[in-house]
């Protein structure tokens, strides 16, 4: 019923789309859907066929404090990332990302979709797809992000990075002159059992997939994203993933209840000038077993917002295209609502040098409060040195 | 700004937020004070011993998973959920024992229902444990203060047994008595020396003889972990069959279950605060003389111990390990070992003026951590305690006042 309501709100949208917005010459879309998205990066915009290879390495230097104890400096090859595009044909894409995380502790394929480009309007994809969460989840790359670190809430209510199986539609709108607007919609096999089967508690990024294959359970998850973009360099984002995350039925045999797995996210961010502003908010309602009432978490927040300011342009002479920022991030994450502990509070302060738009080496300090399911703190500071670059 | 100073600006500028950021205490946060904290290890351990030490930290902060072994049934799913930081266990995680009370000392632990703990969780798709209306025997505890547990196995039995008196020969209305057990085959300790049991120290009626004792079935009964040395998955017997968890049995190995008992037994035990305040010693004053002292027995001492640091030490624990009749209030009809439902081993009380540290801020007293209340808890002191209880009620309440501020200097 839920698949052939989907298909029937996409019917109608084919049917009012104009085939003026319809691509007929460009191998890639002159505005991105998404602006640092999978679209949206340096390697596309150097094609000298139809296939690109590109992708970005980070690597840095951490040092780690908690209460008072020197607990480490460490160097870490965090991410390796290859990219590979083919433009089958001008409207027929196919991209993917191999994701090589700290050497080869963890190897990924983040991305492997297929894009056939109707209108701009609507757009059928395909594969492994980064799951429309959030607008972190979309454009994570590390040579992006001025922070060696992600956001608290992009990676543990949000539990990014997310790439699922599955298939859907996407598009720009313009319902309101210029402002522009978009849409990604997907059905998607969703998350699993292990929320809750393998986590320290009620654990989102643990029910990830990280073999695309079979859905768990049979029922697929829905996730969208709705973008609005009022102003030139603003953009508002609502995002929702809904579905059944557990086991219930195996071998045609109910086994268990259904339970339920869902997150909603409100993204924005805005240029000013030379300053960025970016943040986001995330809650989860997770539906667990009576029997782990009190223990596990059934509803998780958080938020993050980031403010970002270039000082000086032209910092270095022998890169003309150099640039110095600063900036501070505020994360909040609640694993737990329904007690007064289990949060996390983060401040990060930054310092970056952008030596070329696609190389940045970042000087970051982290101070995070950590507090327990009784309430109990704990303080850590982080400092750390990082390199991050597309290639 | 030519070339040079630019850079000499942006690497000077760089070096100078390091030095700030590195030489900053505040920035890279603080260590509490060694007397307000209960986590650091014991004095005078070799560096092997350190290693070991830390190994035993890690398994005790091990959160286990449904994938790693937790359950079926369960309570928490780490050690540390229950004695958070090393401290006293917070009420929201008390685990219940059940039971039916014959009378006459005769206790039926109620196995066919699951008992005698309760295991209120369980793995999603399978049956969590209930009370069964045939209890009349509920027992719930808070977890106990873990610190200078080695120091309490490292008492010669004859130390605490001289203050022994189950008969009150002395007439003193304080009858104390160890509670004898039998050694599970696991210990491999073979026949005890009081009528084939040995004196149990460990738990709130002291239920455990020592701390593998307690270590191994702590895995087993309170996270549902199988270990080499209770290998057999812990079942609820209402839940038909014996399924359980996907892990294979043993969940760990004894080595892990050996790091974490080395840990316990090395975990030093807490540091007085104030102890120079002469308001802090006329409470101690006090303390003896109004005869709390009597079961809370201020010091005794350690004998030889494979573990050197251990051995031929001073103990400040405020206990003398033996059972005590407490009264109606404290009861809880449940009888373990030796100990009947109104019998509670006395709780020493080094630590006591720092447990909030642990518990989000407010401290919770009693085996079932019911008060914060420091004057409530000795009101509810009563049986064999009920001389003292009074003899408090009947001080000054400045006196009160300084006793009170004694026990939250130890």
């Amino acid at each position: 019923m839920k698949i052939r309501c989907y298909l029937l709100v996409f019917a109608l949208i084919i049917s009012l789309s104009s085939p003026r917005y319809a691509l007929s010459q460009d191998t890639t879309i002159s505005l991105p859907l998404v602006k640092g998205g999978i679209y949206d990066r340096p390697y596309l915009f150097r094609p000298s066929s139809r296939v690109a290879i590109g992708g970005y390495a980070e690597t840095m230097v951490r040092s780690e404090y908690e209460e008072g104890i020197f607990e480490n400096v460490s160097f870490e090859a965090r991410r390796f990332n290859i990219f590979l595009f083919s433009s089958i044909s001008n409207l027929i894409k196919m991209t993917s990302e191999l994701e090589f995380e700290h050497g080869t502790e963890e190897i990924k394929l983040e991305t492997a979709l297929i894009d056939v480009q109707f209108y701009e309007e609507f757009n059928l994809r395909g594969g492994i797809l980064l799951s429309p969460l959030g607008k972190f989840n979309l454009a994570h790359d590390s040579p992006r992000n001025e922070f060696n670190d992600r956001p608290l809430v992009s990676t543990t209510i949000t539990p990014g990075t997310l790439s699922e199986a599955g298939f859907g539609f996407y598009g720009s709108l313009y319902p309101f002159g210029d402002h522009r607007m978009t849409y990604e919609t997907y059905l998607v096999n969703g998350l699993n059992d292990n929320i809750i089967l393998a986590g320290d508690g009620t654990s989102i990024p643990s029910g990830r997939p990280t073999a695309f294959e079979e859905d768990n359970n049979g029922s697929p998850s829905f996730v969208g994203r709705l973008a609005w973009m009022p102003v030139f360099g603003g953009e508002l984002g609502v995002s929702l993933h809904t579905g059944l995350y557990n086991t219930f039925r195996k071998e045609g045999l109910v086994v268990d209840s259904k339970r339920r797995l869902t997150i909603m996210v409100i993204d924005g961010e805005y240029q000013w000038g030379e300053a960025t502003f970016q943040g986001e908010y995330a809650r989860a309602r997770i539906e667990i077993p009576t029997s782990l009432t009190g223990l596990f978490a059934e509803t998780q927040q958080g938020f993050y917002g980031q403010a970002m300011y270039i000082v000086w342009r032209k910092v270095l002479p022998m890169f003309p295209k150099s640039s110095l920022s600063i900036g501070g991030r505020y994360d909040y994450v609640d694993f737990d609502t329904a007690v007064r502990g289990d949060d996390v509070r983060r401040l990060s302060v930054v310092t970056s040098l952008r030596l070329v738009p696609e190389t940045v080496l970042k000087l970051d300090y982290q101070h995070s409060w950590i507090f327990d399911r009784l309430n109990n703190q704990t303080r850590a500071a982080v400092i750390q040195f990082g390199i991050a670059t597309y290639f | 700004m030519d070339r040079d100073t630019n850079l000499r600006t942006l690497f000077g500028a760089t070096f100078l937020i390091g030095i700030f950021l590195v030489g900053c205490d505040t920035l890279l946060t603080e260590a509490p004070k060694d007397n307000e904290s209960f986590d650091a290890p014991i004095d005078g351990l070799t560096n092997a011993q350190r290693a070991i030490f830390a190994r035993g930290d890690e398994a005790f902060g091990e959160v286990f998973t449904f994938q790693t072994g937790l359950g079926p049934i369960f309570n928490q799913a780490s050690c540390e959920r229950c004695h958070v930081g090393d401290g006293r266990g917070h009420p929201s995680v008390n685990l219940k024992r059940f039971g039916r009370n014959l009378g006459g000392g005769q206790f039926d632990i109620l196995s066919e229902y699951g008992g005698p703990q309760l295991q209120e969780r369980s793995m999603p798709g399978y049956l969590a444990e209930t009370i069964p209306p045939a209890a009349n025997a509920i027992s719930e505890r808070a977890g106990p203060l873990v610190v200078g547990l080695g120091l309490v196995e490292a008492i010669p039995d004859s130390t605490i047994l001289q203050y022994a008196d189950p008969n009150d020969v002395d007439g003193d209305g304080i009858s104390g008595r160890p509670n004898l057990i039998e050694a599970p085959d696991f210990l491999g300790l073979g026949t005890g020396p009081y009528n084939g049991k040995y004196l149990g120290r460990f738990g709130r009626k002291a239920g455990a003889i020592n701390l593998l004792h307690q270590t191994a079935t702590a895995y087993h009964q309170d996270i549902g972990i199988t270990s080499d040395y209770i290998p057999n998955e812990n079942y609820n017997p209402l839940a038909g069959g014996m399924g359980g968890d996907p892990v294979p049995d043993p969940e760990v190995s004894a080595a892990t279950v050996n790091d974490v008992v080395f840990y316990l037994q090395t975990l030093r035990e807490p540091l007085r605060r104030n102890a120079d305040d002469p308001e802090v010693q006329r409470g101690g004053q006090l303390f003896a003389s109004t005869g709390c002292a009597s079961c809370h027995v201020p010091l005794m001492k350690t004998g030889n111990h494979p573990i050197a640091a251990l051995s031929n030490r001073s103990v400040a624990l405020y206990s003398d390990m033996l059972l005590h009749d407490m009264g109606p209030d404290l009861a809880d009809n449940f009888i373990e070992g030796e100990a009947s439902g109104t019998e509670w081993r006395t709780t020493p009380l080094w630590g006591l003026g720092i447990v909030e540290s642990v518990l989000g801020g407010t401290p919770f007293y009693l085996h079932d951590g019911r008060t914060s209340d420091l004057r409530m808890v000795i009101d509810m002191h009563k049986g064999e305690a009920d001389a003292a209880r009074v003899a408090f009620q009947q001080l000054l309440l400045s006196d009160q006042e300084a006793l009170i501020k004694f026990l939250q200097s130890l």
